[in-house]
């Protein structure tokens, strides 16, 4: 469905970005994007370990622009498993390395500006740091994923507190992955193993958990990232089952989105120009769904404008979705 | 061991993942080159001119030196009918030199076999790099494969020299003893008396390796100065096989593709130039060849996989030039968008074999295939 | 039975059923004892399954590794690490044997983990139900050219090798039976698939094309009718010499290395009473695995089979790891690791043909025992590993100083336990006898655990040692 419309809202989908390519302009694995404000997206290529004990070149950010312009990329070579991106207010990027242990920090230009953490269970170490967010103060949110806890620092490393263990009751852990912070300085994680996403006040009170009281096939599995929009709507990266899951504020379901890239993005045409076979292949096949629907969704990021930018990792790709409000249901006798 | 000085020796160098043809030999004057190379076309001032219709790519001069010289084939139009565009099948194809079904003897295991038939010497062939090539795999063939020369052998771990020497000492002992328990075990034992012989045999070379040459510090010229260390250590090593890559440029391939010739071209320059200091060359041919070329026209930033590719062979023996010719690069010529191949790989391997190994090729590459006389005949 | 004994036999059992024991889980198994363990073995849902999630999220390139194998090879080498069901890693090994797919040709090694996933599945359920399974297999239909089988122009690739190498071998069936076969699985093929630019891989789907079947008469082994492949696969399970060639295979992997494959027709079964014996309780189960493995396991034939068989390099490495304890769980070295089996001349995923690897004696060359040796001792001597600190703790526990000869069978109980012959054993005490009796009091307990380790790694290059 290119229009998704549920109770005054719609998504429609806008555009995809990029293709599958281990170099320039596409991704490899799209772990982690991240919107940024004058309309560019960091994307976290996290690509494949290869034969060991050499830089792999497909391990990088991206940078482009919503319009599919190919800016540049960075990173190459200062990570080993890289895993989630965010912007602070001085539109620094940093990214977690969930085997080093680290955060690294890069200046607008992706030049290297410094890294910190160490490996370990104490207050302030770091045991496979998975998603991080930066709320309005820029401080820094880290899922610290292995000790099965939220970390919260400042933007130079320095612990500020901590809320979480492993377990599946209310404010506990299972190796949780993605992490936003919403404009009333709540937080929301999702907390992987569990099937769900909870949310949090800033000092990591429980406040609601997201996902687990619905019918089975509403449910979450294993959801890796979440978002919330400028109304308060809550996006969740149901990983396990291919789709985002759109909640309202109260936490009620609203739609799901499973993908509708049936159209080619710009890099990927001119990928499909060059090859006269592979467009006579796409038009050997009568089901194109699997063309346009999330293969193995990873994360989700919105910007200034309400769009909605979802990565996908298996296609290389990400979808976009422009959300309308007060939407006043068409005629339907058409 | 037998160990003659002058006995033809072949060395492989498999660029690994596709080399773009279009790019590496350019026929700069044909407008459909720059029609379909939108991102990718290089500029004629950049480029190495060699006639008055081809260029090579501009990192190639060290290779467009050894051409001007008369020391380099360049085979145009190399392939096989109906790529598969595969880079496992094709490799494949050109590993076992069977098109049609999946084959399970290399051709040069089989050249192998034929130059050392008893097996006699444990390093009649040489893979450097990690495992083996389908190329040298037959069986009843043995090859030894070396990561790295400066640590080849056995029990590398042991940290102690004197701890691993006494060992190694039990290691030959063990294996050397009758143990009267079957063929198998018996097999083993042999196995492992070859395995150190091989390793010992290897191990002398580098200490004879003499050299002024500085190669560069990366995998492909660390590669060739293993090979030119073995060759002039004389051991009896035929065949030699290395590769280099990823020649798999489906994106940001200018850079990539520069780099790669770069690497390749540098390391071969001085790969030939460590050997002619010391006289080693003369029984050297050097043959580099890639699985298939790429797509005509690019797509933004990279080529996919094609069909019809190029190979150079290499030496003082070889008769300098250009072989075959190029593809036709009308829109109406290609095939799914591809050069179309007129030289068929197995020809061009009948003559190395032939012409330079001195063994019957149609048996090694299943059938009577031919080429043009690239290497000078032997009186 | 002794103690010694009957750990001497789990020990065995663990080798061919999965992929080895450490003396820890050996003491586990000693309690419930042999024929529980083999119940254990065989009863999977006993034990959780890999959690696949966990290797998804860390190495997200091995869900749908595409054209080059080294990520499926990954994926597959992370199933065989981490599982706590061996036997159905063991078996999906065994199928993958016996239905030999490589992804040099299948270019599709995604495909290739949907297979193995099936025999992991299926492996230990119904034969019938696997060759059904295998005949609609996109990469098998790829692999053997049956979306080239066509009613007016059959393709006897995927007809040949079902009767030649995975049911019945050769002299037991007719070029007409080949014929006939083929003509059968006409239209049994794969759906048009979406190419892999610019987006990576899309699946493959079976698909039975009515219109490119040939619904025309077959004769097929005395057999007259409007046969589809179902029908030639239950004929094909009627035949004396499919339940033979099956039992074979069964033996050969479990039990004791035979000939290769091509040569069966003309050389005897090793043991034609225990290949009969398992023939035929295939044939009672209407084969069903199950039955068969567990006969297997509980026989006599087996039981004194111990160290007949050259271990296969998935087996070394794979078993090697295990008892170490590294690269388990997520890793950046799980790509490269799983590159070993290849080095050493097994290359999962991707067999050298349809005929599969050629095993036994076979497996060693000179290349390929260096690899072997080294992979082994490079981890054996490597005394921060977690699973080499217990081995050697093991060692350890005396009462303070022991004599070369005790090094020498300490380090043989936990590589196996291994018998080593005479001379091999010579050689090790003498080598052990160079530095005199090993000290474990606190402060020489470093320097001795590195004379043993050496010890392991010197065990690990024996002849011996090769076998499993």
């Amino acid at each position: 469905m290119l229009t998704t419309t549920v109770q005054g809202r719609t998504w429609n989908f806008s555009h995809a970005i990029g293709r599958n390519a281990a170099a320039g302009n596409g991704f490899t694995q799209p772990m982690s994007i991240v919107s940024f404000k004058d309309d560019s997206i960091y994307v976290l290529s996290r690509g494949g370990d290869g034969a060991g004990g050499v830089v792999q070149p497909n391990k990088r950010i991206g940078k482009v622009t919503i319009d599919e312009e190919f800016i540049g990329d960075f990173g190459h070579g200062d990570f080993t498993w890289p895993s989630s991106l965010a912007v602070d207010s001085r539109s620094h990027v940093y990214c977690t390395d969930e085997h080093t242990n680290t955060v690294i920090e890069y200046d607008p230009e992706g030049k290297k500006m410094g890294e910190w953490g160490d490996p370990g269970n104490k207050e302030g170490n770091l045991n496979m740091p998975s998603g991080i967010a930066f709320d309005s103060s820029d401080n820094l949110f880290v899922v610290d994923s292995g000790n099965n806890r939220i970390q919260k620092f400042t933007r130079e490393g320095e612990f500020i507190l901590t809320w979480g263990e492993a377990g599946s009751s209310e404010g506990q852990f299972s190796d949780p992955w993605g992490i936003t912070v919403d404009q009333n300085s709540n937080v929301y994680v999702a907390d992987w193993g569990n099937n769900r996403v909870q949310k949090f006040t800033p000092e990591g009170e429980f406040l609601l958990s997201y996902g687990v009281t619905f019918p089975e096939d509403m449910r979450l599995n294993h959801p890796s990232d979440v978002a919330v929009d400028s109304e308060g709507d809550v996006y969740v990266v149901d990983w396990g089952n291919k789709r985002v899951q759109i909640f309202d504020p109260e936490g009620e379901i609203l739609t799901s989105l499973y993908g509708d890239a049936y159209e080619f993005s710009q890099w990927a045409k001119e990928v499909v120009e060059s090859n006269p076979d592979a467009l006579k292949a796409y038009r050997r096949v009568e089901d194109k769904s699997s063309l346009a629907t999330f293969e193995r969704p990873t994360s989700i990021t919105i910007d200034s404008q309400d769009r909605i930018i979802v990565s996908e990792s298996t296609r290389g790709r990400l979808q976009v979705y422009a959300k309308e409000k007060d939407y006043l249901d068409p005629q339907y006798n058409l | 061991m037998v160990t003659k000085d002058k006995e033809p020796v072949i060395v492989v160098l498999q660029l690994s993942g596709g080399n773009d043809y279009f790019n590496t030999v350019i026929p700069y004057n044909d407008s459909n080159y720059y029609d379909n190379r939108r991102s990718l076309s290089i500029p004629e001032a950049e480029m190495l001119t060699i006639d008055a219709e081809y260029a090579l790519h501009p990192s190639m001069s060290p290779m467009r030196d050894i051409y001007k010289k008369g020391n380099m084939a360049i085979i145009h139009g190399i392939g096989y009918a109906n790529s598969p565009r595969s880079h496992f099948r094709s490799m494949d194809i050109w590993h076992t030199a069977e098109p049609d079904k999946v084959g399970t003897e290399g051709w040069l295991g089989r050249a192998i076999r034929e130059l050392d038939p008893e097996s006699t010497n444990p390093v009649t062939a040489v893979n450097i790099g990690q495992g083996l090539p389908r190329a040298l795999v037959t069986p009843g063939v043995s090859v030894a494969s070396v990561a790295d020369l400066s640590t080849y052998g056995l029990l590398t771990s042991v940290e102690q020299d004197v701890v691993r020497e006494k060992m190694l000492t039990r290691f030959s002992n063990m294996y050397g003893a009758a143990l009267g328990s079957g063929p198998v075990l018996d097999y083993l034992g042999q196995t492992g008396i070859d395995a150190l012989n091989g390793a010992d045999i290897l191990k002398v070379a580098p200490d004879k390796y003499e050299s002024n040459i500085e190669y560069a510090d990366n995998s492909i010229a660390r590669n060739l100065r293993d090979v030119s260390t073995i060759h002039k250590a004389n051991l009896g090593t035929r065949v030699f096989y290395t590769q280099h890559g990823s020649f798999d440029t489906h994106a940001a391939q200018t850079p990539t593709h520069a780099q790669l010739w770069q690497e390749v071209s540098t390391a071969i320059q001085d790969f030939w130039d460590d050997l002619e200091e010391t006289g080693h060359d003369e029984n050297v041919v050097m043959f580099l060849f890639s699985e298939f070329g790429r797509r005509v026209r690019d797509n933004g930033s990279g080529t996919d996989h094609g069909a019809a590719g190029v190979s150079f062979v290499i030496g003082p023996r070889v008769n300098g030039g250009m072989y075959s010719r190029y593809p036709e690069t009308r829109a109406e010529a290609l095939e799914q968008g591809d050069l179309v191949p007129n030289q068929d790989f197995r020809g061009v391997y009948t003559t190395l074999l032939e012409d330079w190994l001195e063994v019957e090729a149609a048996p090694i590459v299943n059938g009577a295939f031919s080429s043009e006389k690239f290497i000078q005949s032997s009186n | 039975m002794t103690v010694t004994a009957e750990r001497e036999l789990l020990a065995h059992l663990l080798r061919r059923a999965g992929f080895g024991a450490s003396s820890d889980d050996l003491d586990v198994f000693s309690e419930i004892g042999y024929e529980a363990t083999v119940e254990k073995l065989i009863n999977v849902d006993s034990e959780t399954a890999v959690d696949e999630y966990s290797l998804l999220r860390r190495h997200p390139i091995t869900e749908v590794p595409g054209g080059a194998s080294g990520p499926g090879q990954a994926n597959w080498l992370y199933f065989m690490l981490n599982t706590q069901r061996p036997l159905q890693e063991k078996m999906a090994l065994f199928w993958h044997h016996v239905f030999a797919t490589g992804n040099a040709k299948v270019d599709n090694c995604n495909h290739l983990l949907d297979q193995i996933a099936m025999f992991r599945e299926e492996g230990m359920g119904n034969y019938r139900n696997l060759l059904v399974n295998l005949a609609r297999d996109p990469a098998m239909i790829f692999w053997l050219d049956n979306n080239e089988n066509h009613k007016n122009a059959p393709n006897e690739n995927w007809g040949r090798e079902l009767l030649e190498l995975f049911s019945l071998g050769v002299g037991n069936y007719t070029e007409t039976d080949v014929f006939e076969c083929s003509r059968a699985f006409t239209g049994w093929t794969i759906g048009a698939k979406m190419p892999r630019y610019p987006y990576g891989r899309h699946p493959w789907k079976f698909e039975f094309r009515a219109e490119d079947h040939d619904y025309t008469e077959k004769t097929f082994l005395g057999h007259t009718g409007n046969f589809d492949g179902e029908d030639i696969i239950d004929i094909i399970l009627q035949q004396d010499a499919c339940s033979k060639f099956i039992a074979r295979h069964l033996y050969n992997f479990f039990v004791e290395d035979e000939p290769q494959v091509p040569a069966w027709n003309i050389e005897a079964p090793k043991n034609p009473e225990a290949v009969n014996q398992l023939a035929k309780i295939l044939i009672d189960s209407d084969y069903e695995v199950k039955p068969a493995l567990r006969a297997l396991f509980n026989s006599s034939f087996f039981k004194e089979s111990a160290y007949k068989r050259v271990k296969s390099p998935v087996e070394v490495v794979v078993g090697t790891l295990r008892l170490v304890e590294d690269v388990l769980g997520p890793d950046p070295r799980l790509e490269s690791t799983a590159k070993e089996p290849g080095y050493m001349g097994q290359d999962i995923l991707d067999p050298p043909s349809v005929e599969g690897w050629h095993t036994g004696r076979e497996w060693i060359n000179s290349g390929a025992l260096v690899k072997r040796v080294n992979f082994v001792s490079d981890r054996l001597s490597d005394t921060a590993l977690p699973g080499v600190k217990k081995i050697i703790s093991k060692i350890a526990d005396c009462d303070g100083t022991m004599s070369p000869e005790e090094l020498v069978e300490k380090c043989l109980e936990q590589m196996g336990p291994l018998p080593v012959k005479d001379k091999t054993r010579e050689e090790l005490v003498s080598h052990a006898n160079e530095q005199g009796n090993i000290t474990w009091d606190e402060k020489s307990y470093e320097q001795s655990a590195v004379r043993a380790s050496e010890m392991l790694a010197l065990i690990a290059s024996t002849r011996e040692y090769q076998f499993g």
